[in-house]
């Protein structure tokens, strides 16, 4: 009787080992993951999964630190597509700055959400440990520069997408742009509409300067939390953010009071003696106007980012309960950098 | 009593043992189905039927039609100058080729020295849509498309005006080369995906004389 017990217990765990192997590995905490959503020209509503291989390029503030190739953007909502990049390794008290060029597409250089393009001249994205997602939607991808890449749109690339509107792709076409498995009128109208803005790649400086007399203010970063079990988003300002100005000074915040909302049902989350120093250009940017409208415009943005534009600030209600109390301190400005907005990250309620 | 509770304990185990070995061929089954629903769903969106709208239908047969009739042979860039002054001059460019030949897409850059000043660009009647008309400092660009129009596709056609600019001297040194440069990277002449320029004919170097 024992053997068989023993048999049983054998065969029983030899059935049961493949599970507890899934447990562990599903238990085991992943490592450190960065999503970047961008926006592409076009209309994806009604494409199924539409696919890019798309080039990423992180950059600090003197080299080239990382590039990911062929890495997939994917379709997250109409035309809003989402990179997943592994950032496990990569010095995370480092800002940096995101070239991103998809397949068929024009590449934009990313210093912050807010700031790109030819704007984008000091990196102040920080890459937060864990998972975390990077909005930059802000600006859109435009299209036309089909395979071989080379960073415009030119005659060659409208005629080849022109020879081929007609033809059904089975598989990659490099002219079908929208990535609907036939190359349209509709892909050469996407080109055509880039080339008639002349519309290039975006061009990554030889060598990104430590100190960039630009000033501007820019206000603080609000978190967006989704507060359970009403799955309202809360918005709350957690990290400070700067750029860099020394010709100014720093303008230092500290925040108190109640964002209220909207999103799908009212929602209200409390600021409480949050800081966050900026770089302004003279003593005159440092005002308590000036702090509470970007902590209004702030705070909106994050709630649209997080609600994909279906939730609201409710802005007189929430600039009744503000409060900004600001200090200027001349000479040059600490920069500290602009964290990736967590749209999954639970904060409190009022 | 210790021989039930030994058969209920044996009863147990061999339930929990068939139990398992049916869930297991349960879960392997459903996941093979799980495969196989995936599958069936990729290809059913890969072998999709290209869904071509009155547009797309419209510009095809257009394009067609028009490839039949036009020669496909080289065509270039020639310029002609017209002195207004001593410090001015008008360029002329010239789409040229084979009478028969023609081109759906163009693309025309010109590099403006910075003691000249290019300005009073206007397109020809080389092409009909001309989407792209850039002076910028240190550059002119201008681009030529084939475009439709009612029942056909209007191509590029040579030995017509392509663009025509004016050209300033901006600082009245002497030493200063009086000359532009054609881009012959960012020059190009296509049709149907291919390049028709003969870039040996095609005009390089523009002097003002």
């Amino acid at each position: 009787m024992k053997k068989i017990i023993f048999l049983l217990i054998i065969v029983l765990f030899t059935l049961f080992l493949p599970s507890l192997n899934k447990l562990i590995f599903f238990n085991r905490a992943s490592g450190n993951q960065l999503d970047i959503k961008v926006k592409l020209q076009g209309e994806y509503d009604k494409i199924t999964s539409p696919s890019f291989k798309t080039k990423v390029v992180l950059y600090s503030g003197t080299a080239l630190v990382k590039e990911y190739t062929d890495q997939s953007l994917t379709k997250d909502n109409q035309n809003i597509f989402k990179v997943t990049l592994d950032t496990t390794g990569l010095d995370l008290n480092q800002t940096y700055a995101v070239f991103i060029k998809p397949d068929k597409y024009l590449g934009k250089l990313f210093c912050s959400p807010t700031s790109f393009s030819a704007n984008c001249k000091t990196p102040q994205i920080i890459i937060p440990t864990g998972t975390s997602t990077l909005d930059l939607t802000q600006d859109m991808f435009f299209s036309g520069d089909i395979a071989p890449q080379d960073g415009k749109i030119a005659a060659d690339d409208i005629s080849k997408i022109a020879k081929l509107v007609g033809k059904a792709s089975t598989g990659y076409q490099e002219a079908d742009i929208n990535s609907d498995g036939v190359v349209q009128t509709v892909d050469y109208s996407l080109a055509l509409y880039s080339l008639s803005k002349n519309y290039v790649d975006d061009v990554v400086p030889s060598t990104w300067v430590a100190v960039t007399p630009t000033p501007t203010i820019v206000g603080p970063s609000p978190t967006l939390t989704e507060a359970a079990p009403t799955l309202t988003p809360t918005p709350i300002i957690s990290t400070p953010t700067a750029t860099i100005a020394p010709s100014g000074g720093t303008c230092k915040a500290t925040i108190n009071g109640k964002i209220y909302g909207n999103y799908i049902i009212g929602f209200c989350s409390p600021i409480n003696n949050e800081t966050t120093s900026v770089c302004v250009s003279n003593a005159s940017e440092c005002t308590v106007a000036n702090c509470l409208n970007e902590v209004i415009t702030t705070s909106k943005d994050a709630i649209s980012q997080c609600t994909s534009g279906g939730g609201t600030i409710d802005e007189a209600k929430s600039r009744a309960t503000l409060s900004c109390q600001v200090q200027f301190t001349p000479g040059n400005c600490i920069p500290t950098p602009t964290p990736a907005i967590d749209c999954n990250d639970n904060g409190p309620s009022c | 009593m210790r021989r039930f509770v030994v058969d209920l304990f044996v009863l147990f185990f061999v339930s929990l043992v068939i139990g398992s070995v049916l869930n297991y061929s349960y879960q392997k089954k459903l996941a093979l189905l799980t495969i196989e629903k995936n599958n069936c769903q990729k290809q059913l969106v890969e072998k999709k039927p290209p869904v071509l709208t009155l547009s797309d239908a419209s510009f095809v047969s257009k394009r067609d039609k028009e490839l039949e009739s036009v020669k496909k042979s080289p065509l270039y860039f020639s310029a002609k100058t017209n002195k207004l002054s001593a410090s001015q001059w008008i360029v002329t460019i010239e789409l040229s080729g084979l009478p028969d030949s023609a081109a759906d897409a163009s693309d025309l850059k010109i590099i403006i020295p910075e003691n000249l000043v290019a300005s009073d660009l206007k397109v020809g009647n080389a092409f009909p849509i001309f989407p792209r008309q850039v002076i910028d400092g240190s550059y002119l660009l201008v681009t030529g498309l084939a475009s439709t129009n009612n029942n056909e596709m209007l191509y590029g056609k040579p030995n017509k005006i392509f663009a025509e600019f004016t050209v300033t001297v901006a600082n009245n040194n002497q030493t200063d080369k009086r000359q532009i440069t054609v881009d012959t990277t960012d020059t190009k002449i296509y049709l149907n995906g291919e390049s028709v320029l003969n870039t040996d004919k095609s005009v390089k170097l523009i002097n003002l004389l």
